[in-house]
């Protein structure tokens, strides 16, 4: 039986692909995490499950075509154009269907005693604690507040740190995208053992040993 | 962003409400114009604060539940923004949050003492009542309206942890003892430390929560969390009626817990935050 030998990224294409967003290294470096940047948005809002993992396969198919000699012409629309498979991929993965039907099974009406967020603020505290204490002081400045209040605390935040109203959103967009990272991997680590002994009870077996991954295979049907 | 400043397009792909030709273009657009994917970024804040605000029309409500909440990731999302608000209203850092806790409690507790009245179960009220066992000078401005009856008789709909409480003159046939116990949320920081104790044998509490419950609500999820975050008991009860000052009214049973400090968290089903009130139990 012939087995698919999946791809790994090699120096040379990660330096083909960053050739072909800059000629200038340092600016060929920002180009990347933009473009990683832009599918793992595209991923995201499309309701992916691993956005940044999408992102970064994405990114190596797109790095094995230009080192196979594909003609590429716009880089950021034939990037796209393979996120847009690795999303129908995903999508068709038995893996995320049965993560769906776990989510489904589990339901959105929690029995009386389950916490749906039980780690949720012991993680965003920790979190937040690993943040510097000006980063800490302008996110948790930033969400106080309700509504006329809110909008006026944050013209005032950016005034006093010298900023656009727009540079200031940016800052705080960037802090929650770290913070979120920090608390799923706090929670999903806590939730992990819980979470194995439920599906275990639920199912009569050790399914809830199986990891969430994506299950994303490596294909040749790149566009 | 304020929400009104959101293009209709990119508020519809957020919404899953775009075409798919439509949710294309714009795709090839953003990821080729990276202020272009900023302003879709931001809309995506503005539309989770609308959410959070209850600012969404009824349309966009449902869609916004029903598209952009059915991903794990966005739900994750909105879950820490509405955690952060939590978490800005009570800037305290960690080391500070035990220090700052107690001093909320020391509010609340002075407010659980003013308002505090026992219905008796069998035996004389003297040996049911629990007195208080500290005060903190200060406390009166906190101090809500006495509690002049039992609260839940008079609830609008009495939930599962809503059992109507027998009138102070019912008599030794209830088998539990019932404190009933008015809080204020937490609001406001300092002050020292006091005790409620818990009297011997089965009780139940009666918390009645100020606050005012906002139109759209008909039930709200209690939940009785310790201060580090274990969640001991959990309940539902009923908006409390327009003017009445309450938020809602929940019966928890007081002899299976420990003695300890709680939290009591009210939320709507869809999770969004009412109210934190502070409960601190001790054992007689």
């Amino acid at each position: 039986m012939a087995m698919a030998v999946r791809w790994e990224l090699t120096a040379s294409a990660l330096e083909r692909l960053l050739a072909r967003l800059d000629v200038d290294p340092a600016r060929a470096a920002d180009a990347y995490e933009a473009l990683r940047l832009s599918l793992t948005r595209f991923f995201d809002w499309r309701g992916a499950h691993f956005p940044d993992e999408c992102a970064d396969e994405t990114l190596n198919r797109l790095a094995r075509r230009l080192d196979e000699g594909a003609a590429v012409g716009d880089i950021r629309s034939f990037a796209l154009g393979i996120a847009r498979l690795v999303r129908l991929e995903q999508a068709r993965s038995p893996q995320v269907r049965q993560d769906a039907l776990d989510e489904e099974w589990i339901g959105p009406a929690p029995p009386i005693d389950h916490d749906p967020e039980p780690h949720l603020h012991e993680c965003l505290e920790r979190c937040l604690a690993a943040l510097p204490a000006d980063a800490r002081t302008l996110i948790l400045e930033y969400y106080q507040d309700q509504r006329r209040q809110k909008i006026d605390r944050r013209v005032r935040l950016a005034t006093e740190l010298g900023l656009s109203a727009n540079a200031l959103r940016s800052r705080a967009q960037r802090l929650r995208d770290r913070l979120e990272r920090c608390v799923r991997a706090c929670a999903s680590g806590r939730a992990a053992d819980t979470k194995r002994r439920t599906a275990h009870f639920r199912r009569g077996d050790a399914a809830g040993d199986r990891p969430r991954t994506a299950g994303l295979r490596q294909t040749d049907d790149a566009p | 962003m304020p929400l009104d400043v959101v293009t209709p397009e990119i508020r519809r792909y957020l919404l899953g409400d775009l075409d798919e030709a439509g949710a294309a273009a714009l795709e090839d657009r953003y990821v080729a114009d990276p202020a272009l994917l900023e302003e879709v970024r931001a809309a995506e804040d503005a539309l989770i604060e609308a959410f959070l605000d209850e600012r969404l029309r009824p349309d966009e409500r449902v869609r916004f539940e029903a598209h952009y909440l059915a991903s794990p990731i966005h739900r994750d999302r909105v879950a820490i923004a509405r955690a952060l608000r939590q978490r800005a209203a009570a800037p305290q850092s960690p080391a500070g949050r035990a220090g700052s806790l107690y001093g909320w409690m020391a509010l609340a507790a002075a407010v659980v003492l003013a308002s505090l009245w026992i219905v008796a179960r069998g035996g004389p009220p003297s040996q049911q009542a629990v007195g208080p066992q500290a005060t903190r000078p200060g406390a009166e401005s906190r101090v809500p309206r006495p509690a002049l009856a039992p609260p839940v008789a008079s609830s609008p709909a009495p939930g599962p942890s809503l059992t109507p409480l027998p009138a102070p003159s019912s008599g030794p046939s209830a088998a539990r003892a019932v404190l009933a116990l008015t809080l204020s949320p937490i609001t406001t920081r300092g002050g020292e430390q006091a005790t409620q104790v818990r009297p011997a044998g089965p009780v139940d509490l009666v918390l009645r929560l100020e606050g005012t419950p906002t139109a759209s609500d008909r039930v709200y999820d209690a939940r009785l969390q310790t201060v580090d975050g274990r969640v001991m008991w959990r309940g539902r009860g009923r908006a409390a009626a327009a003017g009445s000052g309450l938020l809602t009214t929940v019966r928890v049973p007081a002899d299976t817990l420990p003695a300890d400090d709680y939290v009591v968290v009210i939320a709507t089903p869809m999770r969004d935050e009412r109210g934190r009130y502070v409960l601190r139990l001790r054992s007689r």
